[in-house]
């Protein structure tokens, strides 16, 4: 489990390491190499209308029995959506201030966005019955999925060195959107991927018959739980010598239609944030360490989960600002580490499932957009000097989210 | 209708004429002044017989002018709302108050406000009155007033009337302790000045217990944890704090008793501090409040039990020690509201979460340097803005104030 654990770190905060070491080698050689003033490519893309689907939909393609029929509609979607979903994020770019275009991290995801869209286009106008290139073009998408794993971090970067250039009503404007489309565009790509592949495979299909692609019919809050407890309890005894207990109380055995890897990533950022004040705080105060309480309830609109510390709370101050992009209340420290797990750990625990972000602020305010992205909530109580009470509120993703628009 | 309806309209100290109104416009407008616990207790404290007598003549203005406030505001109801009987009445109460005290003469004397505090007292007993019947009243109007507009006059008034009590009690009781010249030991007035959070919320866990254990048969266990010392002392008006502890900690043990495995359930007081604020949570897990009656919450009008046990009350205190002596399996179903208007009085919060299944939270905030003016009007709040808050249900927080939360972020 540590290994995994650090494996994932490594790679991150390599990519980490790469992203902050170029931070001043100059670009301008390649200023024209994304994309030429006159290419009508991509305004034709982005110009199209968007085809939502609904969560219905989505679920649909993917229900058993699977029939060739849903996975070429499934994958017909895909194949023509995408690439008009690609292009607006490219257009998104090209209406960022000149100078914030230039900075190389920026201009990083905006070259990888749009060679993404160029890789896809091509699939985009084929006939809805070409079922040989169903397979090539979900590899495509995977390996798409796997070059865009790290972008937020990457965008972070960026736009810390661009505080100064772009008012924070705008930025805060063009991260929602960035991000909220991007949860979509995943969500899309990996059902596709999963159903595709699905379907070559029956015998795994089988197995885990509570999927419907990427979403979990009978997901267990609890297992989820205690898979990122054990994850962030590791991350904390490698970090500081010692954790907090997490005590798991309430509708234990409770279970729910949602995509697990959300919910992974909602529930690590807030037990990491939770032990690592329990921890801060305890060793300040010269106490014992206090127990961290997640609460499961199973409601008749949402699933309610509840994690309780005593980490001291957040000060009046920085509550109106902890979901912010770019507020942090990390201090940064100088690295002079000479243990490289040390350094990898402490990246990690400042960072979520999708790369370190040592400090730069964006864990909460994307776990909050996770949050709302399917109708739910997330919600910070702070008892300044005590603690803090995070609600987290999902509703189920079933009929009643089903006219819901990805 | 009552029959006697036609007979009441005229029976009225409020303005026959329309154009009698202009007597209220000179006092409306005039802007109110607010006070902090601080200001009261450096006047309190060194109290002498000519500070006495500019403190009633304050308080004669002040009130005056908060009323017509009021009054203005009842004015501005719709018209349909305006005739039901039972604001109606509230709304001729007023009036009736207004002018006494209106037309009261400047106090000169020591003598002259002995006299003031007769008038006071009578008006704070008449005022026992107007919460039973604004209820009475609020239930009736539902379907003339948009609730998010009901709401925001009740709020109103509920303030406007705690704050004429402070101003009303504080003045008879540094009255009392001139005449007497003994001193209640850290009172000024009516403020305490070594409030102890971990005394208020023992005694406010051992009321509310007996209470329910007497209504229901049973209570459950109440455990005080937290990190607040015994020494941290704070000036305060207890009955403010207790008042809301009271509610929260009754609301949550009826439902932990009310649950099929009640003796399973605690419920859980936490005491907190910081150098600005004492924060109350009280934590139940009484399986939680639905959404359907989790967003009326807060709402005066759209309550489940409609307020017609009301009916049957007739007075009703503002204090906890007057409520307990009312009927104690009586659900009024306006404890909340008030318990948030006595919450933000003093530039405090109270929020209630829930789990629905599960449990329920509910945060209080009390600033604890006397240094917050009393929050009294919702003036400078646009009305348009104000009646959008009510679709945030998931989310109960400093309710109609512009001011930053210090206790939640969504």
């Amino acid at each position: 489990m540590l290994i995994r654990a650090t494996q994932l770190c490594l790679r991150r905060s390599l990519s980490t390491a790469r992203v902050l070491k170029n931070s001043n080698v100059s670009v301008e050689a390649s200023q024209n190499d994304v994309v030429s003033f006159y290419d009508a490519k991509v305004i034709n893309y982005a110009t199209r209308p968007i085809r939502p689907v609904t969560l219905k939909e989505l679920i649909r393609f993917g229900q058993p029995p699977l029939s060739e029929q849903s996975l070429t509609q499934c994958a017909h979607y895909a194949r023509t959506e995408l690439p008009v979903r690609l292009a607006m994020r490219v257009r998104a770019f090209q209406n960022l201030p000149f100078i914030v275009g230039t900075n190389p991290h920026i201009k990083d995801i905006y070259r990888l966005y749009f060679e993404s869209f160029d890789s896809l286009e091509k699939y985009s106008d084929l006939p809805e019955n070409d079922n040989g290139s169903d397979l090539e073009f979900a590899e495509k998408l995977k390996d798409l999925v796997e070059r865009h794993a790290d972008n937020i971090p990457t965008l972070a970067r960026g736009f810390l060195e661009c505080k100064k250039y772009m008012n924070t009503k705008d930025m805060t404007a063009f991260l929602d959107d960035m991000i909220h489309a991007r949860i979509g565009i995943r969500l899309i790509a990996e059902q596709c991927i999963s159903l595709i592949h699905a379907s070559k495979n029956e015998s795994e299909d089988q197995r885990r018959t509570s999927y419907i692609g990427i979403i979990n019919t009978q997901l267990s809050p609890a297992k989820v739980i205690h898979h990122c407890a054990d994850f962030v309890t590791e991350l904390c005894e490698f970090n500081y010598g010692e954790a907090p207990e997490f005590i798991i109380n309430g509708h234990v055995d409770t279970t729910f239609t949602y995509v697990p890897v959300h919910l992974e990533y909602m529930l690590t950022e807030l037990l990491k944030n939770a032990a690592r004040a329990t921890v801060e705080n305890a060793k300040k105060n010269k106490k014992p360490i206090p127990p961290v309480e997640v609460s499961i309830s199973h409601g008749s609109r949402d699933i309610g989960i509840r994690v309780r510390d005593q980490g001291g709370g957040v000060k009046p101050n920085d509550l109106n600002h902890i979901f912010e992009y770019s507020y942090t209340t990390v201090k940064n420290e100088e690295t002079e580490d000479s243990n490289i797990f040390s350094g990898i750990t402490r990246l990690a625990m400042q960072s979520g499932v999708g790369g370190p972000i040592a400090g730069l602020g964006f864990g909460l305010p994307l776990a909050r957009m996770y949050a709302r992205y399917f109708g739910g909530s997330m919600t910070l109580l702070s008892l300044n000097g005590y603690g803090c009470d995070v609600f987290l509120k999902l509703k189920h993703i079933d009929e009643s989210l089903g006219q819901l628009e990805i | 209708m009552p029959a006697n309806w036609q007979q009441r309209r005229h029976n009225t100290a409020a303005p026959k004429s329309f154009y009698h109104n202009e007597v209220l416009d000179r006092y409306v407008d005039q802007s109110v002044n607010p006070n902090t616990i601080r200001q009261l207790v450096f006047y309190g404290r060194h109290m002498t017989d000519d500070r006495l007598i500019d403190s009633a003549n304050y308080v004669r203005t002040e009130i005056t002018i908060r009323l017509a406030h009021r009054i203005r505001d009842f004015q501005k109801l719709p018209f349909i709302v305006g005739t039901n009987p039972h604001i109606e009445r509230i709304y001729r109460m007023y009036w009736e108050a207004f002018e006494k005290i209106r037309q009261y003469p400047a106090i000169k004397t020591l003598e002259d406000n002995e006299h003031f505090c007769d008038l006071l007292n009578g008006l704070l007993d008449d005022g026992l009155f107007v919460i039973p019947e604004l209820a009475l009243g609020a239930t009736e109007c539902t379907g003339f007033i948009a609730p998010a507009s009901f709401d925001r006059f009740m709020n109103t008034m509920l303030r406007s009337r705690i704050s004429r009590r402070v101003i009303a009690e504080q003045h008879l009781a540094i009255t009392a302790n001139h005449n007497t010249a003994w001193d209640e030991e850290g009172y000024i007035g009516i403020i305490f000045t070594r409030c102890c959070a971990r005394e208020m919320a023992e005694m406010c866990v051992a009321l509310s217990s007996q209470h329910v254990l007497k209504s229901h048969g049973r209570t459950v266990n109440v455990i005080i944890d937290g990190s607040a010392r015994n020494e941290a002392v704070f000036a305060y008006i207890p009955e403010h704090i207790e008042y809301i502890l009271y509610e929260l900690l009754t609301n949550s043990i009826r439902h932990s008793v009310e649950c099929e495995n009640s003796e399973t359930k605690t419920v859980r007081l936490t005491i907190a501090q910081n150098k600005t604020d004492i924060l109350f949570r009280v934590s139940d897990n009484a399986g939680g409040i639905s959404n359907e009656v989790f967003k009326t919450l807060w709402s005066y009008s759209s309550a489940p039990n409609d307020f017609k046990k009301f009916k049957n009350i007739k007075k009703m205190g503002g204090s906890m020690a007057e409520r307990e002596k009312q009927a104690v399996d009586e659900r009024l179903g306006f404890g909340l509201p008030m318990s948030k208007v006595y919450a933000e009085y003093w530039g405090g919060e109270l929020s209630v979460l829930t789990m629905d299944g599960f449990g329920t939270d509910a945060y209080v905030r009390i600033p604890r340097l006397g240094n917050q003016a009393e929050n009294l009007t919702l003036d400078e709040i646009d009305e348009a803005e104000y009646s959008n808050r009510s679709d945030t249900a998931l989310l109960s927080t400093n309710g109609y104030s512009t001011r930053p939360s210090a206790l939640v972020s969504a």
